[in-house]
């Protein structure tokens, strides 16, 4: 019988399923910015690749993770308004570049709005419903991973959707007006 | 009138979102969702919001395959990006949140014995000889009396007489102790005590260890270690502890001349000299030198009762047929006999 041995590609690719979408809520409270979210927690993860023979010995890989998104996107934001104050005085300088479509940038805001909304709610909550919006786990699946009933992962949900629909009342209903305009 | 429904569990509202609520689910949320025309509005926000959850804003697949793809290409990872330093092994962390908390109950455990000593310690008295003029008795507090020798001391707590009576004897001492029977008087010295319940007896000790005990009135426990491996001596009776031996035994000839520091009565019954002028030395402080003429060493019969040195320096002569002669602290006596 042949030993499964897991290579580091496998490995890393473990770590990467099971807390990609918690990085990037964390990644996200600092930047409010989840596209760069996104590339900062991939990112990491190629670092984490690069130097694969020092992450073995570490005994909390979700730690270790957590702390280096966290690192980073802070490490981000200090880059980043100084590169915007840089680009604030270049783009003065030339004309006004193609406007991007508005379309988009509602679209952006929306979901930071959403993802801001979320990573306000009680930890429980927000595991649920990340991993049903987020990994399309199904209810019985979440309350394996979370070791809970599926009910309470059912209540978990619900009451995480009705905070959201309070907190993002507002956005509902441009929302529901642009669709209805659209028809 | 129908009262309005003010409030639906928000499961029932997911399920019915979700097409997975049964008949009498159904029937609730009809109700509810009638009773008020806030309740059709929210309700439709929570239908918009739930689309809008579902939309796939992250792919985690796309975000994997960018992840090998920069690792083929061996791109440059930007300088913001931070791995944490490695930690210490959490075995090592046990440890050593293990090592601190040993180390204060260390800390902790040596400052309580300090504090022990220090307040113990200053709960005990100590009396010197040094302290008591010739003669005088330094009395405890249930009402026993001691006489010091010299430099000898004597230790035992403030709270004595209360509960115990315990004393620590260095050196020698006389004590006349005050009957008690629910409370022993015992003294202790190095190695060996003394226990009595109401007696008169000397206790001689020397620092090498060895314990001499000689009762005047009364009946004393004298034991080293256990109780029931020591002697019980009577009045006129005389016990040793012999350091080396780690024994105690009963003197068969009890030395008269123990007490003689207290009393100031010395006894010579056919003493040879040399031994009678040891103790004229210790009792008088000087240095006895006896020069004989003959080969002979002469034999001393008397008692000096607290007697000047005059007195007994007179006595010697005449019953040595001598003469002395006083140098410094050392009294020679010669031989007058041709």
């Amino acid at each position: 019988m042949e030993l499964i041995k897991l290579t580091s590609e496998q490995r890393i690719k473990e770590l990467f399923d099971n807390h990609f979408h918690n990085l990037v809520f964390h990644s996200f409270k600092i930047t409010n910015n989840y596209c760069q979210s996104e590339e900062i927690v991939q990112d990491v993860f190629v670092k984490v690749w690069q130097n694969y023979e020092q992450i073995v010995a570490i005994s909390d890989h979700k730690a270790y993770l957590y702390k280096a998104v966290y690192n980073s996107s802070l490490n981000y934001l200090r880059h980043f308004k100084i590169r915007q104050k840089h680009n604030e005085e270049v783009a003065n300088t030339f004309d006004e570049a193609e406007k991007p479509i508005e379309a988009s940038i509602v679209e952006t805001e929306n979901n930071n709005r959403i993802l801001m909304a979320i990573n306000k709610l009680p930890d429980n909550w927000k595991e649920a419903i990340v991993l049903s919006k987020y990994d399309k786990l199904k209810y019985h699946e979440i309350a394996n991973k979370m070791n809970i009933s599926q009910k309470t992962v059912e209540k978990y949900i619900s009451k995480a959707l009705s905070f959201l629909r309070k907190e993002l009342a507002d956005l509902l209903i441009t929302i529901a007006i642009v669709l209805n305009f659209i028809k | 009138m129908k009262k309005a429904k003010e409030h639906i569990d928000e499961t029932i509202l997911l399920k019915i979102i979700e097409n997975t609520a049964d008949v009498n689910e159904r029937s609730l949320f009809k109700r509810w969702i009638e009773s008020s025309d806030m309740h059709a509005e929210n309700f439709e926000q929570l239908k918009k919001l739930n689309q809008l959850t579902s939309i796939d804003i992250f792919n985690k697949q796309k975000n994997w395959e960018s992840v090998l793809k920069k690792v083929k290409e061996e791109k440059a990872i930007p300088d913001y990006i931070e791995l944490p330093v490695a930690q210490r092994s959490t075995i090592t962390l046990q440890l050593r949140t293990f090592m601190r908390y040993a180390a204060m109950l260390l800390i902790l455990l040596g400052v309580s014995f300090l504090i022990k000593i220090i307040v113990f310690d200053s709960q005990q008295l100590t009396i010197s000889g040094k302290d008591m003029k010739l003669h005088e008795a330094y009395t405890l507090a249930d009402g026993s009396k001691v006489y010091l020798n010299g430099n000898s001391e004597i230790s035992f707590s403030k709270k004595f007489g209360i509960k115990e009576r315990k004393i620590t004897l260095k050196g020698e001492a006389f004590f006349e102790v005050q009957r008690n029977e629910k409370m022993p008087f015992s003294i202790t010295t190095c190695k060996t005590t003394t226990e009595v319940l109401g007696t008169s007896f000397n206790v001689y000790s020397e620092l090498s260890g060895k314990v001499k005990v000689s009762v005047v009135t009364g009946v004393v426990s004298f034991y080293s270690g256990e109780k029931e491996n020591g002697l019980k001596l009577v009045a006129g009776e005389q016990g040793s502890y012999n350091p080396d031996l780690q024994k105690i035994v009963k003197d068969k000839n009890v030395d008269m001349n123990l007490l003689a520091w207290k009393t100031g009565i010395l006894y010579f019954n056919e003493t040879p000299i040399t031994d009678a002028f040891n103790l004229l030395q210790k009792q008088y402080s000087r240095v006895f030198v006896f020069e004989p003429n003959q080969g002979s060493i002469p034999l001393l019969t008397t008692t000096f009762d607290n007697q000047t040195l005059e007195a007994v320096l007179d006595e010697l002569n005449l019953l040595l047929n001598t003469k002395n002669v006083c140098k410094n602290d050392t009294i020679f006596f010669k031989s007058i006999i041709k």
